[in-house]
């Protein structure tokens, strides 16, 4: 495989050397401040009038022809530079912009760039800007981005107090949610009260929710890519905040000043010392670690390595105990062939594993589930000339599941030692995708991804009497491979297209088609994952899902991009989605694969945005009008039905306001409709027990859902001569202390303590979750 | 009324939780005909009933079917008729009829209701001897099994996997039919999926034998001159996955974890209409051979 890169390299370079008459102007755009990259940054050839923007890792390159030209760079928040460069050689600039000063008076506005929503040929793309995050009003006072992400238009959660989130009808598996380009299995603290990310040492993250870019891949839905940041390069600095549930600590500084840096960042929840204090048994913390190194050699060589390490830990007593946790690593290496060539080789690897220990003379054992994945990414971006730039590249995985291992932790537990067999895939993926500017006003990108998926010995496959017979599976005949042998292997095309017509400077159309192909599926179904889910990759029983989908937009900017609006719709059809039988047995099931049920997913839905980026008040209002069903075989009754997390109607605001250097405020307020949820229509009795009846999936819809926060903001002025700066965050989470819906059960009518008052009769119970919370945290930064 | 208290279920201590009756409309589901067919060989009258469901919020006794014509027949062609004695109760007496069912046999129901024929299948599986049941005095262990007689019974599950049995208590001749009763096993163990086989039940089975207490927040012991009895009833696995499902509906928790919980669905039937695929019906049959023992706490 690295033979075919370097032929493909040599073929690319060869291109590059025969448009000798241009030069390329590269370097890379960091922030004034502390020496972090900045992405996105444009820079605008203003007599060309055409430019380019900074990669995810600060980078850019502009071929031009000989001669003298007024370059401008520009990104949002920060002051635009314009710069002379005589170009009669390849040029290395490497810049650095500073932040925008708050006060809002000072503000320059430039007649170009900042228009990102407008003129970038992606669509279906939202970042979450982690600088208003902060600002924003945050349950038990933890700034969180999973929160905002599912804020975001054609972005659905399944309800409050929960990490997961359902991107354009999409389940919560099928998000590709990557910390410094390592996937997170599961990113959800206590719960998904709180995500794994800590808002401290996150530089920027985007959501793709379609148009998706041919060197993603792996799952149907989105990808969440989360980046840390590097750390300060010019001086030692640092943070801490200490909040109603969990404090935190970040250090950052130079190895060597503009040369190398390091960020370490640690946070832990403290319920547990408290609880512990008061003599409770039962016990839950979790903590999350952050840590990066990097080091720039020169402009050609810089290399990273970034590490995350997260766990959450719960106890009943001496009885019962069960945690959980992420650990990902990544290596990173960016070179540069030439002045145009752009590459990035990333090393990556990731551990997600559970455990459950239960100390009991007869029912004692320990439970270890885990999966790990290593990676091995090649990226690179060429530069060709301004109307063209391509990227490519080359990803190997190889991923081992170890769905369950007991063993018994005392001589008279019932239970045998135990070890599931495990399963291996490799992964292969090659991409090639080229963005082209074919006219001014007419932009396209076009690529793609093969994506070649083995499911791989060592392992025992048993073939089946009737395989989707899982009452009783009759195990007919049974295959053994060796190491890295295949079992089954799967090849997908899967192409990639998006276009932008300017209708005028300010306005735009874009369209995209994407085909996304998912072998790694989560056994679980339930609405949201637990940290108790096991996976699996695709095998002779389980296709690869694949996922086709059509968007359309319009997009506009107001007042010199002071505003941007967007409408979109879309339509997505999912083939082979992950479905399971009737009363489901998914744990510890040897014959797992007859529980197996795959079927369609089709979802469609308009989504609009209005965004305020500059002044004083900044924020946005999202809406989506969306619907998602499903069909089965052999799941009710073989009749279509709303997915479990389709929600007609999903309205969300969030807006803060800078009132002074002293205060600023935050407010939200989300809508939505109910979601679905499967209640029994009947009831009949069998040899003294009530039965009951079920005519639909997901036949009854919750009541509907609002909710306002409001949060505060005070800088003391004090800050202005110190180096060590304060804030206080005031959070009101649910202010009107509305009891919203979470979910409705049924049980035999009982009193409250539970007691069954008439075994006839049954009743529905609503439960809904926070009423009105305030919180505090306190943030320094030095 | 509502209230607000910490809910102790996933989150313990973290969760404000609060939880109200609501009146919901639900689409009622059609009435449709249910089957009871859970016979036994021992020597005493053998009842199948038929219903019809009810709307899932209406309180009222269920619906009696009467009129039917029900028959199991065996793999030899022996018949055995159940004839309607009172209104939706089918009986049958075996003390009135020479033919009589044996373990090994397969059985079929026939049931003949409006012009539809609703047809199943099932065995009549061995059952292990009940060996003993025995008391045992304990210390108070834990705020869950307080000091007193608790008691356990013996068998030992046949060697070979696919044996499933549900076993019945009865205290002080009262037979104790709530859903944290229910006793299932396969072969020895809880599961197919984790093989115990051929061994004496495993002890959370045997502990069965003794009851939680009325508000099902402890065990409650047994006292001087209270009695246990024991019947262990054959079951086919197709019975045991139903068992299994229905005992997953009624002992769910509700609550916060429900949104963590696989949907709601419908438990497995095995009996089907022939004359009409779309004709619905819900129940179960199956055969069983029983073995039994019971024991007094004497002083």
């Amino acid at each position: 495989m690295t033979r075919i890169l370097i032929f493909i390299l040599l073929i690319l370079s060869s291109f590059a050397l025969r448009g000798q008459s241009k030069y390329t102007l590269n370097g890379y755009i960091t922030d004034v401040q502390n020496g972090e990259e900045l992405i996105g940054v444009t820079v605008y050839v203003n007599s060309l009038k055409t430019g380019t923007v900074t990669n995810v890792y600060g980078f850019y390159a502009l071929s031009l022809p000989a001669g003298s030209y007024e370059i401008t760079y520009s990104s949002v928040g920060y002051q635009p530079q314009v710069k002379q460069v005589n170009l009669n050689s390849d040029t290395e600039l490497n810049l650095e912009l500073a932040e925008e000063v708050t006060t809002i008076d000072e503000v320059v506005i430039t007649d170009k760039a900042l228009d990102a929503n407008v003129s970038d040929v992606n669509m279906s793309r939202n970042e979450v800007d982690i600088k208003q995050v902060k600002k924003l009003p945050a349950l038990f006072g933890e700034p969180d981005i999973i929160k905002s992400i599912q804020m975001m238009p054609g972005v659905v959660s399944a309800g409050e107090g929960t990490s997961s989130f359902f991107v354009r009808g999409g389940s919560a598996d099928q998000n590709l949610i990557l910390i410094d380009e390592a996937p997170v299995y599961d990113p959800s603290h206590l719960f998904g009260l709180f995500s794994v990310f800590n808002a401290d040492v996150i530089k920027d993250s985007e959501l793709y929710k379609g148009g998706i870019p041919a060197r993603y891949g792996g799952r149907l839905s989105s990808i969440l890519e989360v980046r840390t940041k590097d750390g300060n390069s010019k001086e030692f600095g640092g943070a801490a905040g200490i909040g109603t549930l969990a404090s935190k600590v970040m250090l950052e500084g130079p190895i060597k000043k503009d040369k190398g840096s390091f960020i370490l960042s640690g946070r832990r929840s403290y319920v547990d010392l408290f609880l512990k204090a008061a003599d409770q048994d039962n016990l839950v913390h979790f903590y999350d670690v952050n840590a990066k190194l990097n080091w720039k050699q020169n402009n050609k060589n810089r290399y990273f390595a970034a590490f995350y390490l997260g766990r959450d830990s719960f106890s009943f007593g001496d009885d019962f105990g069960f945690n959980w946790g992420n650990a990902t690593g990544t290596i990173r290496w960016n070179h540069l062939f030439n002045d145009r060539i752009f590459s990035n080789t990333s090393l990556i690897v990731s551990n997600f594993d559970y455990g459950l220990e239960i100390t009991d003379p007869t029912s004692g054992l320990d439970w270890d589930s885990n999966l790990q994945e290593f990676s091995l990414k090649e990226d690179l971006n060429y530069f060709i000339n301004p109307r063209n730039q391509l990227d490519f590249g080359y990803q190997v995985t190889y991923r081992r599941f170890s769905p369950g291992e007991v063993k018994p932790n005392s001589d008279r537990s019932i239970f045998t030692a135990r070890d599931l067999p495990h399963e291996y895939a490799l992964d292969h993926a090659l991409y090639l995708e080229n963005q082209q500017k074919l006219t001014d006003r007419f932009t396209m990108v076009y690529g793609l991804r093969l994506s070649f998926f083995q499911n791989i010995g060592k392992a025992t496959v048993y073939d089946y009497e009737d395989p989707q017979d899982n009452i009783n599976p009759t195990r007919i005949d049974s295959t053994r491979y060796d190491s890295f042998e295949t079992i089954e292997s799967y090849m997908n095309l899967e192409p990639r297209f998006s276009a932008r017509y300017m209708l005028n400077p300010s306005s735009s159309l874009k369209i995209s088609y994407n085909r996304m192909v998912q072998n790694t599926h989560l056994i679980a179904s339930g609405t949201v994952p637990i940290p108790f889910n096991t996976w699996s990759p695709s095998n002779r029983y389980l296709k690869p899902q694949i996922a086709d989908q059509f968007a359309a937009g319009y997009f506009k900017n107001l007042a010199d991009n002071k505003y941007e609006v967007s409408v979109e719709s879309y339509y997505k059809d999912i083939q082979n989605v992950t479905d399971f039988a009737d009363n489901a047995q998914l744990f510890f099931n040897d014959d797992l694969s007859t529980e197996f049920r795959q079927g369609k997913s089709w979802s469609y839905g308009a989504e609009f945005m209005l965004r305020k980026n500059e002044g004083k008040l900044t924020g946005f209002v999202s809406y989506t009008w969306s619907k998602t069903e499903r069909k089965v075989p052999g799941v009710n009754q073989n009749r279509s039905f709303l997915a479990n997390y389709d929600r007609r109607h999903v309205m969300n605001m969030a807006a803060t306001y800078d009132l002074n250097d002293k205060w600023s405020f935050g407010a939200n307020f989300t809508y939505t409709t109910g979601r679905p949820i499967t209640l029994p229509a009947g009831r009949y009795e069998y040899q003294d027990y009530q039965v009951d009846l079920i005519t639909e999936r997901n036949g009854y819809k919750l009541p509907n859902y609002h909710r306002m926060d409001f949060s505060a903001t005070l800088t003391p002025l004090k800050n202005k001569q110190r180096k060590w700066k304060s804030s206080w965050v005031f959070s009101i989470y649910n202010v009107y202390s509305r009891k919203n819906p979470f979910t409705v059960y049924t049980r035999v009518e009982s009193d409250d303590d539970g007691d069954v008052i008439n075994p006839n009769k049954k009743e529905a119970r609503l439960i809904s979750l926070f009423p009105i919370l305030p919180s505090v945290t306190y943030n320094i930064n030095f | 009324m509502s209230r607000l208290y910490y809910i102790f279920l996933v989150i313990p201590f973290i969760f404000f939780s609060c939880e109200d009756e609501v009146a919901i409309d639900l689409n009622d589901a059609p009435p449709v005909l249910v089957v009871d067919a859970w016979v036994n060989d021992m020597p005493q009258t053998q009842e199948i009933r038929l219903m019809m469901s009810q709307p899932y919020f209406d309180s009222s006794q269920p619906p009696e079917v009467s009129g039917a014509q029900v028959r199991i027949t065996d793999d030899r062609g022996q018949t055995f008729d159940f004839i309607e004695k009172e209104a939706g109760s089918y009986q049958w007496d075996p003390a009135a009829d020479s033919a009589a069912f044996e373990i090994g046999r397969s059985y079929h129901l026939s049931i003949t209701y409006e012009g539809n024929a609703f047809e199943a299948d099932s065995e009549l599986k061995r059952v292990p001897a009940l060996d003993s049941v025995v008391y045992t005095f304990y210390e108070e262990r834990n705020a869950f099994q307080p000091e007193g007689y608790y008691a356990q019974f013996y068998a030992r599950d046949p060697e070979g996997t696919g044996d499933a049995y549900w076993i019945k208590t009865y205290k002080n001749g009262q037979y104790l039919n709530r859903p944290s009763d229910l006793n299932i096993a396969y072969d020895a163990g809880f599961s197919s999926t984790t093989t115990i086989d051929g061994v004496i039940f495993i002890e959370p089975i045997q502990n069965k034998a003794t009851p939680l207490n009325d508000d099902e927040d402890a065990y409650e012991p047994y006292v001087y001159g209270d009695s246990v009895y024991i019947e262990i009833y054959s079951i086919t696995t197709e019975a045991f996955s139903f068992l299994d499902a229905v005992a997953t509906q009624i002992e769910r928790d509700g609550g916060f974890s429900e949104i963590f919980a696989e949907p709601l669905e419908n438990v497995p039937c095995n009996i089907s209409c022939t004359s009409n695929e779309k004709e619905q019906v819900v129940g179960f049959f199956n055969m069983s051979a029983v073995s039994y023992k019971g024991e007094r706490l004497e002083e």
